[in-house]
């Protein structure tokens, strides 16, 4: 793990330290006949101080993904790893494979045995065959439950809990504020959650918070319908990062707000990022926005991640197809530009999204049916 | 030929004991088989004026002022039944969020077949036959595959494109003669939005329909405009040719509306100062000029008439008045401007 990790660094040009690590994470929820899978096998990792963009479209799993890191969801498979500790393990995907292994076990034994009834002759060595498969089971169930024990350490450890150094920003901030609650009162929860009891200290950080996401002190005391769309967000921010945290997830923050505003509240959170060397994984179906503010961008769709690159190589150069599609669907404001682009169509065929995650070079990923070296002109 | 023009529309609504005047005198007007684009950001009353047009205001919104032309003839002055004549059959609309403005247990075919007219039917069961044939053919003409299966389902087992597809149909099976969408791919995802946009242009192309479009993103009108109108505070602030509008817009707040968007070399976004003027209370002078760098004295005083920068381009600010110093768009985004056109000429 930690020698692709290098590898990353040294390709990607980035000299920084991994701050969160994600890997194989899947998860599926149940909806009607058959489940959904909303995740399948997703692994990327956040730079201390990086901006990383993860954009798709609805249903890509890109919300699913911010949210198990957040401890919102319970994955069902795979590890969140954050500054060296496993917060988050999925135990369902364990328990499946273990239940997979028994049952194939179970069956090879009774192809045995009716196979020994049969032949009298060779029950010595079917015996023996018998036993060998006993104690390969044995063997790996011993693995894959050791493997159980420590992932439900991890979930029992970290059980629907926030971790204080990894905080959310959400995308409706009239729909996440408690309009029964003061914007001082929402703000300083997470203070209060976290045991600070000393009511003066409390106060003075809500009004620096406030102070440094560019509101008033003095709006400590409003109710959340006294503000407009913007401040309301800002005020989302303030009561993320009055714990100090270290990533922000930040989940379509300014889809619902007009352009200029949302620029105003995307230059806030940059700001706060340079300033409190903060993570931020920005979650958008913005494209352009993605663009232009991340440092490396995650392409999601229907729960794979099917290509990472630097910004601007991925937005210049993309691999896949379904990359190439979203790309040349971007509404682009240029009239003649707009009115004589061609658009790449994409409908997913299986075989484009299963296989392997390659490097081709330059910190640019791309989920390949299989890793072959990337020609140029390829 | 202008087939729909408006001449000083105020609007205004209900709130609490005072009223909040949404739209303040706009001037506007849709030539036969144009698209144009009315951009503004929420609040600037670009949605209140399409449903003053249609006459479905909600409950406490009047018009103050000012007429609603459709082939000359008025229609702030029909009555009820009047309007329903003109509605659907002359003026249709496609609104916003496809997962709302569908019936939810009604089959989708129905629906389209409901709003399908057949004046010259004589019995009723040629009626129904007509109907739905016309609601099959619309379907097909959507682009939608398997009509006749897809006739008979319900909007909540499609995707919201199908649905917006469907909603598109019944707004045209009346045949009118102006669609005003109402920011019809807002909700949609980026590829399916290209691809409504891709219906809408063909729309246009082979009917000939003129189309009011209503929207907030810039890349979109880019996309589908012939002419555009910017709104800010309940004025039209400037109006021209898409082209005019986009490569030297004149306005400083479709400057500011332009630098906002992400591009350009800075990381930081450019954003506009200030918020939008609270509404109830009466705006004197340009609604614009406390947000913007350029506000003159007399911008705090007297509200700009439209001055004239070519034959259909026209804008409202002082800045245009003979005696006011000459002032250019903002370096950065004739920059970018200009970026982008290099890029198209390399390109074509």
């Amino acid at each position: 793990m930690a020698e692709d990790n290098a590898k990353v660094n040294a390709v990607s040009g980035k000299n920084g330290e991994v701050l969160l690590s994600v890997s194989s994470l899947s998860q599926s929820f149940e909806g009607g006949k058959e489940d959904v899978k909303a995740l399948c096998g997703v692994s990327f990792e956040i730079m201390r101080g990086e901006i990383f963009g993860l954009v798709g479209e609805s249903g890509s799993g890109k919300t699913t993904t911010g949210r198990i890191i957040t401890g919102i969801y319970q994955p069902d498979g795979g590890d969140v790893i954050f500054e060296g500790e496993r917060i988050r393990a999925g135990t369902k995907a364990i328990k499946d494979k273990i239940k997979l292994l028994r049952a194939r076990a179970r069956r090879n034994i009774a192809r045995l045995r009716l196979y020994s009834a049969r032949h009298v002759r060779d029950i010595p060595q079917i015996a023996k065959n018998i036993d060998y498969v006993k104690n390969d089971l044995r063997k790996r169930l011993k693995k894959l439950s050791d493997e159980l024990v420590a992932a439900e350490d991890v979930s029992r450890k970290y059980r629907k809990k926030a971790h204080p150094d990894i905080r959310m920003v959400f995308q409706d901030p009239s729909a996440s504020l408690n309009p029964r609650m003061t914007v001082g009162e929402s703000i300083r929860e997470a203070l209060i959650a976290e045991g600070v009891k000393d009511s003066e200290l409390i106060r003075q950080r809500v009004s620096e918070v406030l102070l440094s996401v560019g509101l008033p002190k003095s709006a400590a005391s409003r109710y959340p319908t006294e503000l407009s769309g913007g401040q309301r967000q800002r005020v989302g921010i303030a009561r993320a990062i009055i714990t100090e945290p270290k990533l922000l997830i930040a989940d379509e923050p300014v889809s619902a707000l007009d352009v200029s505003v949302g620029a105003q509240v995307i230059n806030l959170i940059l700001d706060l990022a340079a300033k409190m060397s903060l993570s931020v994984l920005l979650v958008a179906h913005d494209l352009s926005l993605v663009r232009h503010v991340c440092d490396r961008v995650g392409v999601m769709y229907k729960g794979y991640l099917v290509e990472l690159a630097p910004a601007g190589e991925l937005f210049e150069n993309p691999k896949h197809p379904y990359t190439k599609a979203l790309i040349s669907a971007i509404p682009i404001p240029d009239p003649i530009i707009a009115k004589n682009s061609t658009r790449v169509e994409f409908s997913a065929e299986q075989d484009e999204l299963s296989g392997e995650f390659c490097d081709i070079g330059g910190g640019h990923f791309v989920l390949l049916s299989r890793c072959v070296r990337w020609s140029d002109d390829g | 030929m202008d087939i729909l023009t408006v001449k000083d529309l105020k609007v205004s609504f209900e709130a609490g004991a005072e009223r909040l005047n949404a739209v303040r005198g706009i001037d506007l007007e849709i030539k036969s088989g144009e698209v144009l684009a009315l951009v503004g950001e929420s609040g600037s009353g670009k949605s209140v004026t399409s449903k003053a047009i249609l006459g479905i205001l909600p409950r406490g919104a009047r018009i103050e002022k000012g007429s609603i032309k459709y082939r000359g003839r008025e229609l702030t002055s029909l009555t009820e039944s009047e309007l329903e004549a003109i509605r659907g059959r002359c003026i249709s609309m496609v609104p916003q969020d496809p997962f709302l403005s569908l019936d939810p247990i009604a089959r989708v075919g129905e629906q389209i077949a409901e709003s399908v007219f057949c004046d010259g039917c004589l019995s009723r069961s040629e009626k129904r036959r007509y109907k739905r044939q016309r609601a099959l053919e619309l379907m097909r003409e959507m682009g939608i595959v398997n009509a006749e299966e897809r006739f008979y389902e319900y909007p909540f087992r499609m995707s919201g494109g199908m649905r917006q597809r469907i909603v598109i149909a019944e707004a045209l099976a009346p045949s009118p003669e102006i669609l005003i969408c109402d920011e019809p791919t807002t909700a949609l995802d980026v590829t399916i939005e290209a691809q409504i946009l891709d219906l809408l242009g063909g729309l246009k192309k082979d009917r000939g329909l003129s189309m009011l479009f209503i929207t907030h993103d810039l890349g979109v009108v880019a996309r589908i405009a012939d002419r555009v109108a910017v709104m800010y505070a309940g004025k039209i602030v400037e109006v021209g040719t898409v082209d005019e509008i986009f490569y030297d817009p004149k306005h400083p707040y479709t400057w500011a509306l332009m630098s906002s968007m992400p591009g350009g070399t800075e990381k930081r976004l450019k954003s506009i100062p200030g918020s939008v003027p609270d509404m109830r209370k009466k705006i004197t002078g340009d609604a614009f000029a406390p947000r913007s760098e350029w506000a003159m004295e007399i911008d705090y005083a007297m509200e700009p008439p439209f001055f004239k920068i070519s034959d259909t381009h026209r804008v409202a600010s002082w800045l245009y008045h003979p005696d006011a110093p000459r002032v250019d768009i903002p370096k950065d985004l004739r920059k970018r401007i200009e970026e982008r056109r290099a890029h198209t000429d390399g390109r074509g």
